[in-house]
């Protein structure tokens, strides 16, 4: 029983109180634990608390040869995984100083691109769905199946790839893989027109998007926000135009941006991606090399003295491989820059003044993943 | 292969570090190789006076991270930009195990979390930082993983031949 | 019980004599205990607690191409309404208290299903001198079903669901599938 008469004033009348969004919590977004302080209905302050996905990436490195880690990279960012795994193959090469032939880095780019595709259906759609519309997300799954079925063709596996190797790709791709890409991109045309209908002109979609979760360029350049959070913002910036690598340079795309810099923003600018993503694989189809898809390299890599650093876009921003190497064949240090991690931590500056609702709606357009901001 | 504005950059950064911090040692690396432009090597202190100028000059920080040499640290910083002239500086300054660097956060929000995941990973404590405590590993955890002397690396533990 | 055009159901009953005199306290006879349980497995309702990779493909699992809601499984949000708990993913330190107080606050008849094999035994990133995670659910509370794979396939999640189910009914539903697969090929 409450013996009111041992209770101040001031706890009385106190009306901030702390509530946990987490670490489970039905949104689909991994453990996520936000520590939230609220009065009434809005946010004062909020913590991201994180850590419940950690498991020892970097450690477990030391204790890798090159070769054995490659498992490790596609389990970092499990949605962009191949393009973390091409990633890590493209940070090693460059210590070493190998050359990938041009059908592998041709290969690469198409893989990369199908990942980023697959990947912007789950940040668009899951983003709809905790804004309660659950049609879309079954729709974008969908659409992302045909996807894994052509990754599965020549990986083997529809989530967690370990296709790059050191100078390549492991094996070449296939008449039945080029067919159905070919008729891939023919059916995601015809339904974009099915995605605008159903859901980005929807008056509740765009009332409880527009306006929502504002990041201005000076709070993105303080805390090293990239990607598509970033070109929502009006900031052009894309990995793939300004350190070019692999062969994006042969490639005609553009970078879709926005100017308002709001959750509804963000959405468009995910979206517009894909038909840029659609562009790049039509063209690497078409100018495909004949090759090899592998360079010869040594058994057991074995890197010279130094370091290096290699950035790449992922479907989340920029993430980047630092390796230091000693001259043997195990790493002595793997740092991995995961964009999600600067992402995640500008919600402590854009969060507070907002309603407990726009909470979900915020996390979910920065689209993050959280065993990559774990490691 | 840099452009114009890329040169005109970096003789620009290469002056105002210069003034800022004359005893770093400041040099051009082969952004082939290395993946970075400039490297500027410090001794003893120097980034809260590195970030001032790279804020100045619209670069985000893109990363700390600490590698363990078993008798000092070594604190790496990588700034980069977002704009046409696309330059990377990477930072290093050599510490000693016990000497506590100066915090950036100041300056720079995105190092509040940074220096915390550098924090709970080598024990490196920072000055001047708001909120020095653990980030990933359980707030009840006692040990420091990325040390050389914890756990199994290849110095302690030999790394047995792979056979495939 | 006939429904017609389809194979004959066999009810715990069929198999053996009902008493039919009264009988008090008819909550613990083991008959009733069956028929619930058969009513149970068709409406499993999972609490979905996915981690790390595996949960992206539990949630393959639950959309269109496999769609586990012919199964009757609906996820909840929370445990207080689920029966079975699915744990997808690796388990980290941090996570250890959140797992047992979730598995306590869910009402009994509940069952685990450890999805992957981070939550078989720690997976891949299970190696002498691993710091950070457990290895296995099963060293956290009681699992009944292991799903291995990294990731296993949905299909490979609805195959568990379906052994959760002849557990559950201690073989019951397996005797029925089987009657019934035998009844359709006896018709052909």
């Amino acid at each position: 029983m409450l013996n009111i008469k041992t209770i101040d004033d001031a706890t009385i009348n106190q009306r901030v109180y702390q509530l946990n969004l987490g670490p489970q919590h039905p949104s689909t977004h991994g453990v996520m634990h936000l520590l939230l302080t609220l009065d009434g209905e809005v946010v004062v302050k909020i913590e991201p608390i994180i850590g419940y996905s950690h498991r020892g990436h970097e450690k477990m490195a030391e204790n890798r040869i090159y070769e054995q880690y490659l498992p490790n990279p596609a389990r970092m960012d499990y949605l962009s995984g191949m393009i973390f795994n091409h990633g890590y193959c493209m940070a090693v090469e460059k210590l070493c100083g190998i050359e990938v032939p041009r059908r592998a880095e041709y290969i690469r780019v198409i893989t990369s691109e199908l990942n980023r595709i697959a990947s912007h259906f789950i940040g668009t759609m899951d983003y709809a769905m905790g804004l309660g519309a659950i049609t879309p997300f079954l729709w974008g799954w969908d659409d992302r199946e045909n996807i894994l079925d052509l990754l599965e063709m020549i990986s083997g596996s529809r989530l967690t790839y370990s296709y790059g190797r050191f100078g390549g790709v492991r094996n070449d791709i296939t008449k039945e893989f080029y067919d159905g890409t070919r008729k891939f991109i023919e059916r995601l045309r015809s339904r974009f027109w099915d995605y605008e209908n159903l859901i980005n002109q929807n008056v509740i979609f765009i009332k409880r998007s527009k306006d929502v979760g504002v990041i201005t360029k000076e709070d993105a350049l303080l805390y090293g926000v990239t990607g598509p959070t970033l070109r929502g913002s009006g900031v052009k910036y894309d990995v793939r135009k300004h350190e070019p690598y692999s062969v994006y340079p042969e490639f005609k795309f553009e970078i879709p941006t926005r100017k308002e810099g709001d959750c509804l923003a963000r959405y468009q600018v995910r979206m517009a991606e894909l038909e840029q993503s659609l562009n790049i694989i039509e063209q690497a189809l078409d100018h495909l090399p004949p090759g090899p898809v592998r360079a010869k390299v040594p058994r057991f890599v074995t890197p010279p003295e130094g370091d290096c650093y290699v950035t790449f876009e992922s479907a989340r921003g920029a993430a980047g491989f630092y390796i230091v190497s000693d001259g043997t064949r195990v790493p002595y240090r793997i740092k991995v820059r995961a964009p999600s991690f600067s992402n995640l931590f500008v919600l402590t500056k854009i969060c507070p003044g907002h309603f407990l609702a726009d909470i979900v709606a915020i996390f979910g357009s920065i689209d993050v993943t959280v065993p990559e901001i774990d490691r | 292969m840099l452009t114009a504005g890329q040169k005109k950059l970096l003789v620009e950064l290469r002056s105002s570090l210069a003034e800022a911090v004359p005893e770093g040692q400041i040099s051009e690396s082969d952004y082939a190789t290395k993946g970075y432009h400039l490297e500027l090597r410090l001794d003893k202190g120097g980034v809260r006076r590195v970030a001032q100028i790279m804020l100045d000059k619209r670069f985000m920080l893109e990363t700390v991270t600490a590698a363990d040499f078993i008798d000092s640290f070594e604190l790496v910083y990588l700034y980069s930009t977002y704009n046409q002239q696309q330059v990377r500086l990477l930072t290093r300054i050599r510490i000693p195990k016990d000497v506590q660097p100066f915090s950036v956060s100041a300056i720079f929000p995105a190092a509040i979390w940074l220096e915390r995941e550098v924090y709970d990973f080598f024990g490196i404590r920072f000055q001047e930082h708001p909120d020095l405590k653990r980030i990933i590993n359980p707030d009840d955890a006692d040990y420091f993983p990325l040390l050389k002397n914890f756990g199994k690396t290849k110095f302690t533990d030999q790394i047995d031949d792979i056979l495939c | 019980m006939e429904v017609k055009g389809s194979s004959p159901i066999c009810l715990p009953s069929k198999g053996f004599q009902v008493e039919s005199k009264e009988i008090p306290g008819v909550v613990g006879f083991a008959p009733v205990q069956d028929l619930l349980n058969l009513a149970r497995v068709n409406a499993l309702w999972p609490l979905t607690f996915g981690i790390a990779c595996c949960a992206i493909e539990m949630m393959a699992a639950g959309v269109a191409r496999f769609d586990w809601d012919r199964f009757g499984i609906i996820p909840r949000g929370t445990p207080r309404q689920s029966d079975v708990m699915v744990v997808a993913g690796t388990i980290p330190h941090k996570l250890v208290s959140t797992i047992k107080t979730l598995y306590d606050q869910m009402p009994a008849p509940k069952y685990v299903i450890a999805m992957g094999n981070c939550a078989i035994s720690g997976g891949p990133f299970s190696y002498d001198g691993q710091y950070a995670i457990v290895n296995g659910a099963d060293k956290i509370i009681p699992v009944d079903v292991y799903i291995p794979g990294c990731p296993p396939r949905p299909e490979a999640l609805l195959q568990g669901f379906i052994k959760i189910q002849t557990k559950m009914t201690k073989g019951i539903i397996d005797a029925n599938r089987r009657a019934e697969k035998a009844a359709r090929r006896a018709k052909k």
